[in-house]
């Protein structure tokens, strides 16, 4: 049986980067992969495999049922795999979703939820101050059309709460900012964390290949399916602190009102 | 004894078919597809949908159901005659598409696609147009060598997501899905019986600013059919590649692009009213 090695985290906060860079280190000996078939694919929420492989389909039954068959899913298809199964799952974390016994690990990204507003603006063509509003409302969802199911995903405090605090599977916290600023160590501690023996020249070799310039390249020459088409490119700035220059003081101190315990526990200083 | 929907069509003839409620098997011996809550196999499929009842359809001949207690009729028969049922049709030698239809000036207009694609919204729309629906979920289709193929018709009903109702100005108790989806009756202008296909709409979603639509040629309409058949491991892809061809000679498989973040559901409507 293999276990489930669960990538989480809240939308636009690095995760795909983090499969990127996986995806190398794992598969392609430290070079560049393809954008399709990245680690953590097909997603939690996919609709497509949820209606194949469970056999009816989810817009068939209750919300309730769903969450219920997600998580036998997932249990199903680690029971028939041979390897780890990398998974990429946004919603916050929920016992019924994601069933312990299959699961081997957590790596949960975490990026500070300042510069999340302007990449989830982006990403979902919202506006920043409806990408604001979301970040703080607890009854946040993405998902329910074509490709993914519904995604409860509440507000970013809870989020990371949920998957860092009440969650009891054993869990890796990597910061976004950390796997910007020293790539290889951050990958390192992941993988070390997995049972993986971390090889420090191909985690240089895999930090350098995915760089997020050329995945910015990549996407663009190959397109890249998960990207719904709600937004231009996938692979936006990727910057830390852009925030600086994309929110205005109300909408900083609105994130920072709501969020500020949870984001000084995770070192990111709140503003001025 | 299950109330099953009432069907406008009356016959003397012996039935084809037999639904009784005894036990199905708890699995099957050599499934060669399974999932979660499926097992099938050429002449059995099993299905067990929690809360609701557990199937079996062997031999195109036998529905075999035990319901759960407490659970809501419309669910059951809803279960029952969607996957199971398409199952049964395929064991028959049918071709089940995942589809609702229309009755056009020529004969059916099947409505496939894939996944919350707006496939029964759009018939809806339709019907308030004065088009007579001809089944939803399932579309059986008949292949039938050097005739055009037939489709089966199903129950005069839709099944609809709740916001769409109003939209609709359609009304509805019988509640589906958890409370999300509801049963309407659409009996005006039904025709029970098989009709001629016309065409087939193959309805999807993509980054287009307004609806349109594409002739589809060769490998289009096999990949079309493969992401709208019911159970699709129950025929084989030699056995898809020949309904996909004979289909080719007798209509036009259309494929009809939605915008993907934009409803647009009149403008849909009036392409594809355009065309029958």
């Amino acid at each position: 049986m293999g276990d489930i090695v669960w990538l989480a985290s809240y939308p636009k906060s690095g995760s795909t980067w983090l499969r990127l860079l996986l995806t190398s280190y794992l598969r392609h000996d430290g070079s560049l992969p393809s954008l399709e078939g990245l680690l953590g694919s097909p997603m939690a929420a996919s609709r497509r495999l949820f209606d194949r492989e469970v056999g009816i389909r989810a817009s068939e039954v209750s919300p309730e049922l769903v969450q219920e068959l997600r998580g036998r899913l997932w249990a199903y298809r680690s029971e028939g795999s041979e390897e780890s199964l990398f998974v990429k799952i946004h919603d916050q974390y929920d016992p019924t979703l994601v069933p312990h016994s299959s699961t081997k690990a957590v790596v949960y990204i975490v990026r500070n939820p300042l510069d999340i507003v302007a990449s989830y603006s982006h990403h979902f063509r919202v506006s920043v101050k409806e990408a604001a509003a979301r970040l703080v409302s607890d009854s946040h969802a993405i998902g329910g059309r074509e490709r993914y199911l519904v995604q409860r995903i509440g507000d970013w405090s809870h989020h990371v709460n949920s998957w860092r605090c009440l969650s009891p599977l054993p869990t890796v916290i990597a910061r976004y900012e950390d796997l910007c600023d020293h790539p290889d160590d951050t990958l390192t501690t992941i993988l070390e964390f997995l049972g993986i023996s971390a090889e420090p020249n191909m985690v240089a070799r895999a930090v350098d290949s995915c760089h997020f310039d050329r995945a910015q390249r990549l996407e663009k020459k190959q397109g890249f399916r998960e990207n719904d088409g709600a937004s231009q490119g996938f692979f936006r700035r990727g910057r830390p602190n852009g925030w600086r220059e994309e929110l205005t003081p109300e909408l900083v101190s609105m994130i920072a009102k709501v969020h500020g315990p949870f984001m000084a526990q995770l070192g990111y200083s709140l503003p001025d | 004894m299950l109330a099953l929907p009432a069907t406008p069509l009356r016959s003397t003839l012996e039935p084809k078919v037999r639904i009784c409620l005894a036990t199905p098997p708890q699995r099957l011996e050599t499934p060669t597809a399974q999932g979660v809550l499926f097992q099938a196999e050429p002449e059995g499929y099993l299905l067990e949908v929690p809360r609701v009842a557990r199937y079996y359809a062997h031999e195109g001949k036998e529905i075999r159901m035990a319901p759960v207690p407490g659970a809501s009729e419309p669910e059951l028969c809803h279960f029952l005659l969607a996957p199971v049922m398409a199952a049964l049709v395929a064991q028959r030698g049918f071709f089940p598409l995942r589809a609702s239809a229309i009755l056009g000036q020529r004969g059916a207009i099947v409505i496939a696609g894939g996944a919350v694609t707006g496939k029964s919204t759009l018939t809806g729309l339709l019907y308030q147009r004065g088009y007579p629906v001809l089944t939803d979920k399932v579309s059986v289709i008949e292949l039938q060598g050097s005739d055009p193929p037939l489709l089966h018709s199903g129950l005069p009903q839709l099944c609809l997501p709740v916001d769409c109702l109003d939209h609709l100005g359609l009304d509805s108790k019988t509640s589906l899905a958890g409370g999300q989806k509801r049963l309407v009756e659409t009996s005006r202008g039904f025709k029970p019986g098989s009709v001629p296909v016309q065409e087939i709409i193959y309805l999807d979603t993509g980054h287009v600013d307004f609806p349109r639509n594409e002739v589809l040629k060769g490998v289009e309409i096999f990949e079309a059919l493969l992401s709208s058949a019911y159970h699709p491991y129950l025929t084989s892809p030699g056995r898809l590649l020949q309904i996909a061809a004979q289909l080719k000679k007798h209509i036009v498989v259309r494929r009809v692009l939605r915008p993907l973040y934009r409803d647009q559901l009149q403008e849909l409507a009036d392409l594809v009213e355009g065309s029958i």
